[in-house]
Order: structure tokens, then C-alpha cells, then sequence
């Protein structure tokens, strides 16, 4: 009975874990006519290695440097840190041309709530102007501000701040 | 030479070292300049500075005091000993005379009068309304008996003018009314009086007098000092009146320590309020808004309830007691008086 | 000689009549500053001389007796029987005269029973043993139609007279509002304020992890009663206000992910989408006289302020600069805007028409400013203050006289009450707990209490009086 439940269990956290492949070696994506072109579809590839579609939101947020840029305080400039990270995302976005993005803009809760909701606009907006400048389709991007009201951090104290003051680009499938 | 002139230098100098030496000494023992302490003292406003107690006629030089007819004491004896001045209602209005109060010298007339040379303090000039009807004003000078006597006095005398110019502060008003009698505010216990009756018959009865020849000596044939003829008639002296406020703020004021604010800006509301009271110092009838100041467009909402609040002061606190009834209805008495009232602020 | 000696008797006594009217002596030491300016403080003529100045007061509420409104017969009605409702109604209007800081209410222990006959005849020699200034009595008796009757009297205690009376009819299920009407005819008569009490919050119910709230519309009365829920929390919500005629909420949705502002009928429960553009339209706010919806919106990363009919149409740009200008209010006249802009570099506040003409900046106390809101009565503008912490503030449409209320880590959001004296915002706690709750201040700063919600809650708005 043990031997049962152990490997229920085993079985149990290999499937959760499954998932969770992030630190696979990165894999080339196909050649773009093989990609999925357009939303919702799973493209003619199939999975590549462990499951993840080709230009899915997945195999984006493996691709790239990073999915989010952060602000200072109040602010909705493109450091050059984000830059770089922009770049990456930029650079993945030209191989899968058929991919539509949303860009989410976020601030801190140091702030009003309408406030918050404009800058969290400004932000996703300067994301998208700076990802249209490099070459990406402005149709193929949307933009949508939460203010504060999705924060990922959930304290109260700089280092929580920091991480709120973000841009999330997002793949839609 | 050089010696002279050395010595002469040297004396010189000495002599300004000296000199400076001593105005030195002398501005260091200057004293300091006193500082005045402000220890908080309670005042009572007294509207009624003895200025204004002028007697209301001015056009009365202040009756000589023309032979006071009581001049025995007898007559004084009796109703001397009531600060009430009343019987003699003849103050009010009736008083077509401008009764000169005799405000000013009133001890002066009468050294007789043991009673009261009222000095000062209040006689209450008899104010003459003179025109007053509506005063009752009792004339006589309640505060201090010593009217009375004089009133008798004052009457024969000053009938010039109109009236008799009752020197004697008190008494004046009281004769001078010889038509005030009516004024028998009677209703004012009339300390003074028994005289009084008296005295409205214009002191007529010469009578031996206890006064000087010289007696004239200290009164004056100017006109009253400043009293409006329209001005009640007797006023209250300052001190009587102060200390007539004095006793009713005292006693008011539990009442006002409990007001609420209802606003922002209501305490910048001053609304004055007319109360007639009793003798017994209970309300006579109901307290009448009279006027506000400190009203404006951010307070006006809470003009009514600061009115509720000032009528509570007094409601609240009232019956008023040990109030002197000497001082009820004299002009400026207490039984027909305003009360100003504001929220802190 | 002696005509002169008259003449000039006369002269002088006139003017020394003259001269004493004002009667307002040099000042003294005690506090008797005689207002400058009006003079209408007469010694007059009816009264004597005598002059007594009488200042004082306390900051402590006004005691009042609100014993239990007896029945003159006991009925069993959808809303309960008589007289329990007689009891309840006194709680009602004890509870409402209490919150606003003003009054304290007289404990049980210390009210008597009072019978119906009693209500217009005041056994005011008790009431005099008691601390009470006022009294409050009344009745409720359940009319032969169903409807309820609720008679409201209003004594002064200690001159025993009967200051207000007022009579309410009303439908069972609105049984409570006839107590807070007696409540709002005590309040208004007491202090000279415009009622308030009969009234209703509109504000967003909060639960959940700070991460992941759930957010729904909530109405209720403005002492937490008859609550509920206008939306499911499927989707987060924000700011809602209320139309004039409070026969609808407007609203910010996150639903269909397209962040917009909506109208929600309270009488079909409904919404309707009000600008019909993919933008972000957010910050929403009726007109005085309901025909406009200000809100804000986004455009290319920029946010200004426009309106649109409320039956919906075109929006109309009113303010155009780079700075994100956002949360506009109208004066109670409809003639002006008053909106926050950061277009200095930091969050301040602008007066403007309402044509959009003439935008000044009226904030200049250090720090910045946000959320404004101009107070029904017009005197006042409440916001949000920004330096350090967030504190709820006032100052004049000029921007003078600022005053701060409130003193903690985060209050924000300030809507107002209907008569203008009391303001509700948003307090947030730190950390990840820290959840949100409404709260409530009296505009001199005192009185700040918490309004009991089911959840947390956020984004108050406070809605016009009920007629």
C-alpha cells in the first residue's frame, strides 16, 4: 500500500513538475513558416522538446531576456536596462510576425487610483512606442493598464515598489 | 609753562574723568524700568462710565441745591435706609424735566444728607429721561439712599427749567418727575422714599437746612456734562452697573460653558439678547433677539441655533438671584437689560 | 444765558447719546471682541442700558434624550410589529445623531418610557433631572393602507418648548428611512446644517490577496444598512458615483478586458457601455444636472479629461496638455471643473469652465495634490495630499485655507456627504494584509470613525440626499 501511495505521489509531482520545464536548454524555434501564425492555433510543428508551442506565450517568455521592464518611481522612461530586454523581446517578436502582444502597464500603490490607472497607460504605451521603433507592427500590439491594481509584489516597502513599477509583455495565443 | 599747562590738563582731565564717572554711576542706578505685571483680573465691561452719567438735562445746570428742605434729618431718616431710591416713580417720563442730574458733586449738596453722599459711584444721576415714558427708570437713584432726602430738596429748586433740577443725583430724578409719578414704578421699593412723595410736591416745604450757607459753594452752573437727553433717565452709576453685570455673568456663565458649537465659524456669532426679568429675578417674559454681529456667508446657517444657545445661557441659569433690587428699575437696572452672548472660539 | 446753556445741554447730550450707542468700550482684557464691521448689535430702544457680555462653550457634543417612540396600538407589518419598529427607530435616529460627533445620546438607563399621549406633552421637569438639552419623541402607527406613520417632535429641554415637529408616511420596506428623515429634521434644526442622514454610499467591496482582489460594486444606506452587492466580482471595478437622480451608478469595468466606464441602472440592474472606443476611459462623474459624464481617457499614452452626454455620443475634449490630467468634478453649480494634472512635473490641482476655458492651478502648498472633489455646497474642495503619507484635506476653490483632516499611512478617495459637513474616503493598511475600509470624517477634522462594511471596501462615493 505504501509502495502505492509513494508512486501516486511520485506520479503526483512528476506531472506538476512537468510543466515547469523552464531550464531546458533553448531551443530553436522553427523556421517561421513552420510557426503558428495567427492566435489560437497550435501550428503544424506540434510541440517542440518538452511541449511548448512555438510562438506561444510559453516559448516567448523563455525566448527572451525577460517579459517585463520596471520604472523608477512615477516614471515611464526606457532605461537601458529595459532596453535591452526590449530588444530580446523585439528580436523574438520579428521571428514570429504573426504573434499579437498585449502590453500591460502597472505602478506601485504609492499612488491615487486614477493617477495610477493613466500611468500604468503611459507606461504600456512607452513599452509599445519603443517596440514599434524596432520594427514591430503597432496592429500587432494592444495595450491595457492596470494601475495598481495587479501588483506582483505584495508588500509594502521599496523593494515591493520596484517590482510593481513594471511592463508585461504578453503573447496571446 | 608746560607745568601750568600740565597741571591745567591734568585737572582737566580729571575733573571730565570725574564727571563722566559720575553720570556713569548715575545712569547705572537708574532703575529698571518697571515691569508691568498683567495679572488677569475679571472685568466687567461697564458700558456706563461715570462720564455718561451725566444728568440727562443738560440743560439743567445741576440744581443747586438750593436748600434742602429736609435739612432735619428726620425726614431722610426714613426711607434713607432702603438703597431702593423708587418711590419716587417720578423719574420716568413724565419727567418732562431734564431733571439736571446732579451727577457730578452730589456729595456736595447735601452734607447733610448722611446717608449717602453718594459720591460718585452711581448716583445715578437721576437720569432724566425726561421724555422718557417708557423708563420706569425709578429714579431714584436706588443705589444709594441718600436720594431721597434730596429729592425732596431738589424739587423747589430746580423747578426752573423744568424741573426742579434736583442737585442730588438720586433725588433729582425723583422730584424732577413730579409728574413722573406715575413713574410709581412704585413698584420700586423705593428706598428713597418716603421722601419721595415728599419730594414730588417739589419739596416745597422749605424747611430748615442742616446745609451751610456755604453749601452752593461746590456746585457749578455749567450744564450737566453730556447726557443725552434721550438717555434713560436715571443711569446706574459704573460701579453699580459693573458690578449689577458682573453678578449676572457670574451667574449665567455655567450655563454658557455648555453651549455646543454646531459649526466652523459660529463662534465668530455674537447675538444680543433683551431680558426682562421679575423681581425675583425670573424671566418676565420671553428673551427677544435683538441683533447679531460676526455673521457672514460661512456662518449664516448657525445664526438660529446660536440664538437657541444664548436663550439657554439665560433659560438655563435663570431664576437669577440676590440680584439687588435697589437696582432693579433704575435706568440701566436690571430688569430690563441685553445680554450679548458668543460660543468660544 | 440760559437758552444757551440749553442749546448747548442739548448738543452735548445728544452727542454723548450718539457717542454710547456702539457702546463697544475700549477692549479689554476679558475676550469680548465685538465683531468689526456689522453693526447690528443695538442697545435698542426697548431695552435698558445695562450691557452684559457672556462668552463660553464646549467642544463636547450636545447631550440629547431620544426615548423609545411608543405605538399608539401594536401591529404586526411586513416590517415587523410596531413596536419593535418603535424602539428601532429611536436606535436609527440615536445612531445617526451620534456619528455625525455632534450630539451624545442619553444611555437606556437613563431615557424613561413614554406613552403615546407623553409624545406631545413632555414631562419636561424629568427631562430637566437629566444631562439632556434636547429631546427627541415620536411615534410610529401603521396606517389601515399599509403604509407606516412616524411623527418626530423636537423639544428644547431646558425652556420646555417644542422647537420642530415633522410627520413621514411611508411604505413598510422603507421604514427605516422615515427614522433617518426624523434624524435629519433633529440635525438640521440643532445646528443649522442641511440634512444628510437619508442617504446612500455607493462604494467597491474588496476581498481577497492583495495581488488578486476581488472587486464588486456595493450600495448601501449611509449607516451600513439594507447592503448590497450591484456586481458579481468577476470583473475588478472602480470609482463608482452616482447619478443626480440616483437612478444609476456610473462605473470603471475591467469586464471583456477592455477597461471602460459603464452605466449601471439601479432600477433594471443593467449596464451600458457610455464611450464606444477601444481606449481607456476611466474616472468617471455625473454633471450636477445629470446631462454630462466627465471622465478621463487615455490616448496614445496621454490622458485628458472629456465629457459626453449621458445618454452617450461624442466626446468632447475639455483639457489638452501632456500631462496626464484625470479626475475631474463639477462646482455643485455646474459652471466649473476642478481635476488634478501632473502637467507642473508632479500631481496638483486645476480649477477650469466647464467649456474647459480658463485652467488655472490652484495647489501651491508643497507636496502634491489628487483627487478633487468640490463639496455640494460649493466652499470647499476635498482631496488627497501627497507627502509621505496620503491625508485627506480641504481648502477653498481659490486654493487658500488648507487644512489637512486626517493623519494616517494611506487615506484617499474624499467624496462627500450631501450637506457638505462630513467627507468619506479609503484607508489601506501596509503589507500584504492590508486590506482597505471606508471611514468617515466631520470637515473640522473630528469625529473620524470606520462604516462597518461586510468586506473591505474602497472608493466611497456618497450619494444626494433622498427626497
Amino acid at each position: 500500500m505504501t509502495r502505492l501511495k509513494t508512486a501516486i505521489l511520485i506520479g503526483t509531482a512528476a506531472l506538476t513538475l512537468a510543466a515547469c520545464a523552464k531550464k531546458r536548454p533553448a531551443v530553436l524555434p522553427p523556421a517561421p513558416t513552420e510557426t503558428p501564425a495567427t492566435t489560437g492555433q497550435t501550428g503544424p510543428g506540434g510541440p517542440i522538446g518538452n511541449g511548448v508551442v512555438p510562438g506561444s506565450d510559453a516559448d516567448f517568455q523563455r525566448s527572451v531576456t525577460s517579459n517585463t521592464i520596471h520604472f523608477g518611481l512615477d516614471q515611464y522612461d526606457i532605461d537601458p536596462q529595459a532596453r535591452a530586454i526590449l530588444d530580446s523581446q523585439a528580436e523574438w517578436l520579428q521571428r514570429n510576425p504573426n504573434v499579437r502582444i498585449t502590453i500591460e502597464g502597472h505602478c506601485d500603490e504609492r499612488g491615487t487610483r486614477e493617477y495610477n490607472l493613466a500611468l500604468g497607460d503611459r507606461r504600456a504605451n512607452a513599452t509599445k512606442n519603443y517596440l514599434a521603433a524596432k520594427g514591430v507592427a503597432p496592429s500587432r500590439m494592444t495595450t491595457i493598464s492596470y494601475g495598481s491594481e495587479r501588483p506582483i509584489a505584495l508588500g509594502s516597502d521599496e523593494a515591493a515598489y520596484a517590482q510593481n513599477r513594471r511592463a508585461v509583455t504578453i503573447v496571446l495565443n | 609753562m608746560d607745568r601750568r599747562e600740565k597741571i591745567a590738563l591734568g585737572v582737566a582731565v580729571a575733573g571730565h574723568g570725574v564727571l563722566f564717572g559720575l553720570l556713569s554711576v548715575g545712569f547705572l542706578a537708574t532703575p529698571n524700568p518697571l515691569k508691568l505685571s498683567h495679572p488677569p483680573i475679571d472685568i466687567s465691561l461697564v458700558p456706563d462710565v461715570a462720564l455718561e452719567q451725566a444728568s440727562p438735562t443738560p440743560n439743567q445746570p445741576p440744581a443747586p441745591s438750593v436748600a434742602p428742605d429736609q435739612g432735619a434729618p428726620e425726614d431722610a431718616a426714613a426711607p434713607e435706609v432702603e438703597p431702593v431710591a423708587e418711590p419716587e416713580p417720578a423719574p420716568p417720563e413724565p419727567a418732562p424735566k431734564p431733571a439736571p442730574a446732579p451727577k457730578p458733586a452730589p456729595p456736595k449738596p447735601e452734607p447733610v444728607r448722611a446717608p449717602a453722599p453718594k459720591p460718585a459711584p452711581a448716583p445715578k444721576p437721576v437720569p432724566k429721561p425726561r421724555p422718557q415714558p417708557k423708563r420706569p427708570v425709578p429714579a431714584a437713584e436706588p443705589a444709594k439712599p441718600q436720594p431721597k432726602p434730596k429729592a425732596e430738596v431738589k424739587p423747589a429748586p430746580a423747578k426752573a427749567a423744568a424741573k426742579p433740577s434736583p442737585a442730588k443725583p438720586a433725588a433729582a430724578p425723583a422730584r424732577a418727575k413730579p409728574e413722573a409719578k406715575p413713574a410709581a414704578a412704585a413698584a420700586k421699593p423705593a428706598a428713597t422714599k418716603g421722601e419721595g412723595k415728599s419730594a414730588t410736591a417739589t419739596a416745597t416745604k422749605p424747611r430748615g437746612s442742616r446745609l451751610g450757607d456755604d453749601f452752593l459753594k461746590g456746585l457749578s452752573d455749567k450744564p450737566s456734562p453730556a447726557k443725552s437727553t434721550a438717555a434713560p433717565a436715571a443711569k446706574m452709576g459704573a460701579q453699580a452697573a459693573a458690578n449689577i453685570g458682573s453678578a449676572i455673568k457670574r451667574q449665567v456663565q455655567p450655563c454658557a460653558n455648555r453651549q455646543v458649537s454646531p459649526g466652523p465659524g459660529a463662534e465668530r456669532i455674537r447675538v444680543a439678547i433683551n431680558l426682562r426679568l421679575n423681581r425675583d429675578g425670573s424671566l418676565a417674559s420671553r428673551p427677544r433677539v435683538v441683533g447679531h454681529t460676526g455673521v457672514d456667508d460661512e456662518n449664516r446657517r448657525y445664526v438660529e441655533r446660536v440664538d437657541d444657545l444664548a436663550i439657554a445661557t439665560f433659560v438655563g441659569c435663570s431664576p437669577l438671584r440676590d440680584l439687588p433690587p435697589e437696582l432693579y428699575d433704575v435706568p440701566n437696572g436690571w430688569s430690563n437689560f441685553t445680554l450679548r452672548y458668543n460660543l468660544l472660539g | 444765558m440760559f437758552r444757551k446753556t440749553l442749546t448747548l445741554a442739548l448738543l452735548l447730550g445728544t452727542a454723548a447719546a450718539m457717542a454710547q450707542e456702539p457702546a463697544a468700550p475700549t477692549p479689554p482684557p476679558v475676550p469680548q471682541t465685538a465683531a468689526p464691521g456689522q453693526a447690528s448689535l443695538p442697545a435698542d430702544d426697548q431695552a435698558g442700558g445695562l450691557i452684559v457680555d457672556v462668552e463660553g462653550g464646549t467642544s463636547q457634543p450636545t447631550p440629547i434624550a431620544i426615548p423609545v417612540m411608543p405605538t399608539p396600538a401594536v401591529v404586526q407589518t411586513p416590517a415587523g410589529a410596531t413596536d419593535t419598529l418603535g424602539r428601532q427607530l429611536s436606535e436609527i435616529v440615536a445612531n445617526d445623531l451620534r456619528n455625525s460627533g455632534l450630539f451624545t445620546p442619553l444611555s437606556p438607563g437613563q431615557l424613561r418610557a413614554v406613552s403615546f399621549p407623553e409624545v406631545t406633552a413632555p414631562a419636561f421637569d424629568y427631562w430637566r433631572g437629566t444631562s439632556a438639552q434636547a429631546l427627541v419623541q415620536g411615534y410610529i402607527r401603521a396606517n389601515g393602507d399599509g403604509t407606516l406613520t412616524v411623527g418626530c417632535y423636537l423639544y428644547d429641554v431646558s425652556a420646555q418648548r417644542e422647537l420642530v415637529r415633522q410627520g413621514f408616511v411611508v411604505p413598510p420596506a422603507d421604514w427605516r428611512r422615515a427614522g433617518h428623515k426624523c434624524a435629519d429634521t433633529v440635525y438640521s434644526r440643532l445646528t443649522g446644517e442641511k440634512p444628510y442622514f437619508d442617504s446612500r454610499v455607493v462604494y467597491v467591496s474588496e476581498t481577497g490577496p492583495k495581488g488578486k482582489r476581488i472587486k464588486r460594486l456595493a450600495i448601501m444606506d449611509q449607516d451600513g444598512a439594507n447592503h448590497r452587492f450591484l456586481t458579481n466580482g468577476q470583473s475588478i471595478v472602480l470609482t463608482p458615483r452616482f447619478a443626480p437622480n440616483q437612478q444609476s451608478i456610473v462605473y470603471m469595468s475591467y469586464e471583456n478586458d477592455r477597461p471602460s466606464i459603464y452605466v449601471y441602472d439601479l432600477g433594471s440592474g443593467r449596464p451600458r457601455r457610455v464611450v464606444q472606443n477601444a481606449n481607456l476611459t476611466f474616472a468617471p462623474r455625473f454633471s450636477p444636472d445629470g446631462r454630462w459624464i466627465l471622465f478621463s481617457m487615455a490616448v496614445g499614452g496621454n490622458t485628458d479629461i472629456y465629457r459626453v452626454s449621458s445618454q452617450g455620443g461624442t466626446p468632447q475634449r475639455l483639457t489638452n496638455s501632456p500631462g496626464i490630467d484625470t479626475g475631474g468634478s463639477y462646482s455643485p453649480d455646474g459652471s466649473r471643473i476642478v481635476f488634478e494634472s501632473d502637467r507642473s512635473g508632479g500631481q496638483q490641482i486645476y480649477t477650469m469652465n466647464a467649456d474647459g476655458s480658463n485652467q488655472q492651478r490652484i495647489s501651491f502648498g508643497g507636496g502634491r495634490y489628487a483627487t478633487p472633489v468640490w463639496s455640494p455646497r460649493g466652499d470647499l474642495i476635498a482631496f488627497t495630499k501627497l507627502s509621505g503619507n496620503f491625508r485627506i484635506g480641504v481648502m477653498s476653490p481659490s486654493g487658500g485655507g488648507e487644512k489637512l483632516l486626517t493623519n494616517s499611512w494611506s487615506d484617499e478617495g474624499p467624496s462627500w456627504s450631501p450637506n457638505g459637513r462630513v467627507i468619506t474616503f479609503y484607508r489601506s493598511g501596509r503589507g500584504a494584509g492590508g486590506a482597505a475600509q471606508l471611514w468617515m470624517v466631520d470637515l473640522t477634522g473630528v469625529n473620524e470613525r470606520r462604516i462597518p462594511t461586510p468586506l473591505g471596501g474602497s472608493d466611497p462615493a456618497w450619494g444626494p440626499l433622498r427626497p
